[in-house]
């Protein structure tokens, strides 16, 4: 029963937000690609994390499901396309769809195996399935090149300017979080938090569980394969170090100091601890141990995350304010 | 003939050891139903606790570093189980499960880099127990690893008969089966779950601490028998404590037949950790209940 | 009360984080214009943290840094004060891109030295090779380093064919005809395995098995029990690190070797944290040592070892020998071009002769001396006879100093090989 006009402002000072972060977002490229080309670099990669700490987000803190395979579906994304390019020559912008069909065949496959079960066991078993693919990667040196990296050819061919991949990385990024955003309200959306609150009555009430479960779990893995592919032609080489278990480990740290219920809160957690794992470069070990710390404190004292709940106290974004949005909505209606 | 006996020793020798290190982690399952993703790094920890017991006091025997180390070890477990898994069972926390795996695989991120700062990258190795080798009949094997292995045999049965015929065993079994009529009759859940955490902490501490003069100690060295213990528990049957303990000596005895008979000889060693995945995998598809597993109620 | 907390404690958690992010930090400040004139750059690069061997690569900063500050105690070069920016690599080969465009765009070094893994190298060298930076690499052994024949692109460590010469001189040497080889999932364990074995067979023997396994395998012991049943004349450990390690404890308590019947060549058995973990189990063991054996120090090495151990308290390997090294010949070449123009500089390191600790480095092929005939593709601005000896303990807990060279003969302290009895 909220009024109308007391709703309207806040509504507006959120557009003004995300334009401004828009024209931000699309303005600084061109002042880092003068001043400093690494930053550029790191931002790009700030934005590869960020689409995978927000698609983890969605899975783990909408869907209820715990993968540790998210970064091996990425490498999955990746690998298939070097490969296809390095035997049967297709070009990046043919193989970046086909590593995004592999990885969400690969989700459909283990979805359809574990999705049944508790969600410990789908943690258990995609830890193995991670090690099992990199240890697969590594051992067979002579398809896969092993620990010295399979190369790929670069997305945009012989041009040395990082802009191109700059905006494809921060679109890839938009892009996946509209997409990710419209179906976390979707129906899609309510039958999935309803399963992940309580399976049973979602299921007693008509809500084919193992169906919403298994389609956010191939989405994910696809939204992770596609990044996967476009980041590997971007690096322009692969290796099974990238899918290593701390590395997962580390976008989780990202999704959850973010907070792990808000799509847009994981994907800026991202960009931040990957930026300030760069600033913080001098600390070496140190660095990796705040961030430990800060994941485990964050978890325990701050379930939604620590910019979940600025983002909601300053523009009225984040779970629980579309939830307060949504139950006004429905009472006004 | 003789091949096959010599490869079917080491199996069980490591199974032993890590039957007791995915023990600490089915004690911490059963009672507390929380799968406890920092176990690689409390088995490192132990390592590390006896490499530095020995390097401080010289005089110290290497067996008793070992028991001293679990103790340090568990009395970590023990402080990370209040702060951060007691909320839990107070039902302080939305979604537990989730939480509790998030929790400690921050643990475990944290343990890691931590180790890492102070420890520093170069391998350690804790004195020996007991140099040499021993013959077998016509199997070599060395004393420290018989050594750890009587000694893990040893604290196997001392468990066992603590679990199956103490009052303490029997709360421990009265909590994992229900919680609420065990707090009826007058046990103290919350106690118990604590007294679980940094026992099974504690179990991979002595387990790390046992190889460590064998395999020797960096930061990084807990994903590979972590990862080992999920797969022993799962086969055992999540929770089943005679289950984990058969699942790791099969462990054991696959890894080593496998790389010893893997037609490939050339990639044998690189495919160790493979087969006992393998086997997992196929266990959770086809009898998620585990192959030793009791039916979950 | 609780809710407040909750608002409170994200607030105090990023303004650490910001306040953390906003001290100013070497590496991030952008290089003001006075700055500039004031100081030259050299850029360094190696893995600093895992996956990396972040072991080797902290001691290769820590050297190159101790030259660098001498340099600056001598007055520096061309009346300016030398600085070095050193990159992690972590190992990987996308960072190492990542932290090479850095130091050349951000950092506007001149030159670059440093690099461990031979993966990272390859692309590393495609960074600076793009923007015309000279490099010295000071450790990595692909022979597609050199072999790129690229223009900035020099080598003072050995090429994977040429170590692999040495060692099958050696092997053939000593009449051994069975040889089982455990080497590292690496480029370096695969690229080695390949050459020696080609190597070898060029002296007739082909009895050689190689197996691979990852450098953090925990127990070697099943694939050893099958080598036992057909002991090969020597076992070789090409693996790297703690990996040896475990392998030469695990090979000794099956009684495999070192034996009588079967000799032992260990990876990494020169670095100090041997004995520790190999305990008597390290005797006669063989091992590979680049750089100068302790009975051919110079007065050089000495002094170098000595400062590095007074400065870090540990005995350094010979990959910081070879960075320090390399940061000398990059001050000597901008000295001897008298600028520091990258053109310049690559021309003076084509003509460069210095003595350091590694005794005398020079780069027999380049531009004045193209490749032509025979020569390998690889001795192109490569240091053609960098320091490899075959070394052997001979004792238990034997200090490296005291270790015998036993190859090539001409510098030997002792016999081809002793085995046990």
């Amino acid at each position: 029963m909220t009024p109308t006009f007391a709703r309207a402002p806040r509504v507006r000072i959120e557009w003004l937000v995300i334009s401004i972060t828009l024209v931000v977002a699309i303005a600084i490229p061109f002042y880092l690609e003068k001043v400093s080309l690494y930053w550029l670099h790191v931002l790009i990669i700030a934005y590869f994390y960020a689409i995978l700490a927000s698609s983890w987000s969605l899975l783990a803190g909408v869907a209820g499901q715990f993968s540790f395979g998210h970064m091996a579906f990425m490498a999955i994304g990746g690998y298939t396309s070097g490969l296809l390019g390095k035997y049967f020559g297709l070009p990046p912008l043919l193989g970046i769809p086909a590593g995004t069909l592999v990885a969400g065949l690969t989700g459909l496959a283990i979805g359809v195996l574990c999705l049944r079960f508790k969600a410990s066991y789908l943690a258990l078993f995609t830890i193995a399935f991670s090690e099992i693919l990199r240890i697969l990667i590594r051992g067979e040196y002579g398809i896969t090149r092993g620990d010295q990296g399979l190369h790929l050819e670069m997305l945009f061919g012989a041009t040395t300017s990082k802009l191109p991949y700059y905006f494809t990385m921060l679109a890839l990024l938009v892009f996946s979080l509209l997409f990710m955003y419209w179906l976390v309200n979707s129906r899609v959306g309510l039958f999935l938090r309803a399963i992940r609150e309580d399976e049973e009555a979602a299921s007693a009430r008509g809500v084919d569980v193992v169906r919403y479960k298994l389609m956010a779990f191939v989405i994910t893995s696809m939204i992770a394969g596609l990044a996967g592919g476009f980041f590997a032609h971007y690096i322009g080489i692969l290796t099974p170090n990238t899918f290593v278990l701390p590395q997962m480990g580390l976008v989780i740290a990202m999704a959850i100091i973010g907070g792990v219920e808000s799509l847009v809160a994981a994907a800026i957690g991202g960009i931040i601890i990957q930026v300030s794992l760069e600033v913080l470069r001098d600390f070496d070990a140190w660095r990796l141990v705040i961030f430990g710390a800060l994941l485990v404190i964050t978890l325990r004292f701050a379930r939604n995350g620590l910019i979940a709940p600025l983002l909601e106290r300053l523009f009225g974004l984040g779970p629980r304010a579309e939830k307060r949005k949504k139950e006004s909505d429905s009472h006004g209606v | 003939m003789q091949y096959f006996l010599s490869l079917c020793a080491t199996g069980l020798v490591m199974g032993v050891i890590y039957a007791l290190m995915a023990l600490g982690l089915t004690l911490i399952f059963s009672i507390l139903k929380v799968v406890n993703f920092a176990h690689g790094e409390f088995y490192m920890l132990g390592g590390y606790a006896s490499y530095f017991l020995l390097s401080t006091f010289t005089g110290l025997h290497p067996l008793l570093a070992v028991f001293i180390s679990g103790l340090i070890v568990g009395a970590i477990g023990l402080v990370f189980e209040l702060i951060f898994l007691r909320p839990i069972h107070k039902g302080q926390i939305e979604r537990p499960s989730e939480y509790a795996v998030l929790v400690t695989v921050g643990l475990s991120l944290f343990l890691m880099n931590l180790s890492l700062a102070i420890a520093g990258p170069i391998p350690r190795r804790p004195a020996s127990f007991l140099a040499g080798t021993v013959q077998l009949g016509t199997v070599n094997i060395s004393a420290e690893r018989l050594i750890a292995g009587v000694c893990s045999l040893i604290l196997l049965g001392l468990l066992l008969l603590i679990i199956n015929k103490t009052w303490i065993g029997k709360a421990l079994r009265a909590v994992s089966q229900d919680k609420d009529a065990a707090s009826i009759v007058g046990i103290n859940p919350l106690a118990i779950n604590t007294i679980a955490f940094a026992v099974g902490a504690g179990l991979a501490a002595i387990a790390g601490a046992l190889l460590a003069p064998i395999f020797s100690v960096t930061p990084d060295i807990g994903a590979t028998p972590s990862i080992r213990s999920y797969i022993i528990i799962v086969l055992g049957g999540m929770g089943s404590i005679p289950g984990s303990i058969l699942g790791a000596i099969l462990i054991g005895l696959v890894e080593s037949l496998g790389t010893g008979y893997f037609p490939d000889p050339t990639r044998a060693l690189n495919y160790k950790m493979v087969y006992g995945l393998v086997i997992f995998a196929i266990v959770l598809l086809f009898r998620p209940r585990g192959l030793f597993g009791r039916k979950e109620t | 009360m609780l809710r407040k907390l909750r608002f409170v404690f994200p607030m105090l958690a990023i303004l650490a984080m910001v306040l953390a992010a906003c001290q100013p930090k070497p590496p991030a400040v952008e290089p003001t214009q006075v700055a500039e004139a004031d100081v030259i750059r050299i850029g360094g690069f190696g893995p600093l943290s895992a996956p990396g061997a972040y072991r080797s690569g902290i001691e290769m900063q820590q050297a190159a840094k101790m030259a660098v500050d001498e340099i600056n105690l001598n007055g520096g070069v061309l009346g300016k004060n030398v600085e070095l920016i050193f990159g992690d690599t972590e190992g990987l080969p996308e960072r190492g891109t990542a932290v090479t465009e850095r130091l050349i765009t951000q950092n506007k070094v001149v030159g670059l030295i440093g690099e461990y893994h031979s993966g990272v190298a390859l692309t590393e060298m495609e960074v600076a090779h793009k923007y015309g930076i000279p490099v010295v690499f000071s450790e990595p052994w692909s022979d597609d380093v050199t072999g790129s024949g690229y223009p900035e692109i020099f080598r003072i460590s050995p090429s994977i064919d040429y170590y692999s010469s040495i060692a099958s001189k050696y092997y053939a040497a000593t009449g051994w005809k069975k040889f089982v080889f455990i080497q590292e999932d690496t480029d370096y364990g695969h690229s080695s395995a390949e050459s020696i074995t080609k190597q070898l067979a060029g002296y007739g023997i082909t009895d050689v098995e190689t197996i691979f396994a990852d450098p953090a395998t925990e127990d070697f012991t099943p694939t050893l029990q099958r080598i036992m049943q057909n002991p090969p004349d020597v076992l070789v450990s090409g693996v790297t690190g703690m990996g040896t390690y475990r392998m030469v404890r695990q090979a000794c308590d099956l009684g495999l070797a070192p034996t009588a019947k079967t000799a032992l060549y260990a990876a990494d058995a020169q670095l100090p944290e041997y004995w520790e973990n190999v305990g008597d189990c390290g005797q006669y063991a063989l091992f590979t040592y680049v750089g100068l054996p302790p009975s051919l120090y110079n007065d050089k090495t000495r002094a170098f070892l000595d400062n590095f151990e007074k400065l870090y308290e540990v005995r350094p390997g010979a990959h910081a020998m070879e960075a320090y090294d390399s940061v000398y010949l990059m001050v000597e070449a901008i000295r001897a071009a008298g600028s520091t123009e990258p053109a310049a500089i690559i021309a003076a390191l084509e003509s460069i002769q210095y003595d350091g600790v590694l005794g005398k480095i020079w780069f027999e092929y380049g531009s004045k001396n193209p490749i032509s005939g025979d020569v390998p593709k690889w001795m192109w601005h490569q240091f053609p006879t960098p320091s490899v000896y075959i070394m052997q303990y001979t004792e238990i807990n034997q200090p490296f100093e005291e270790s015998v060279v036993v190859f090539p003969r001409e510098v030997s302290t002792g016999p081809l090989y002793t085995g046990p009895k």
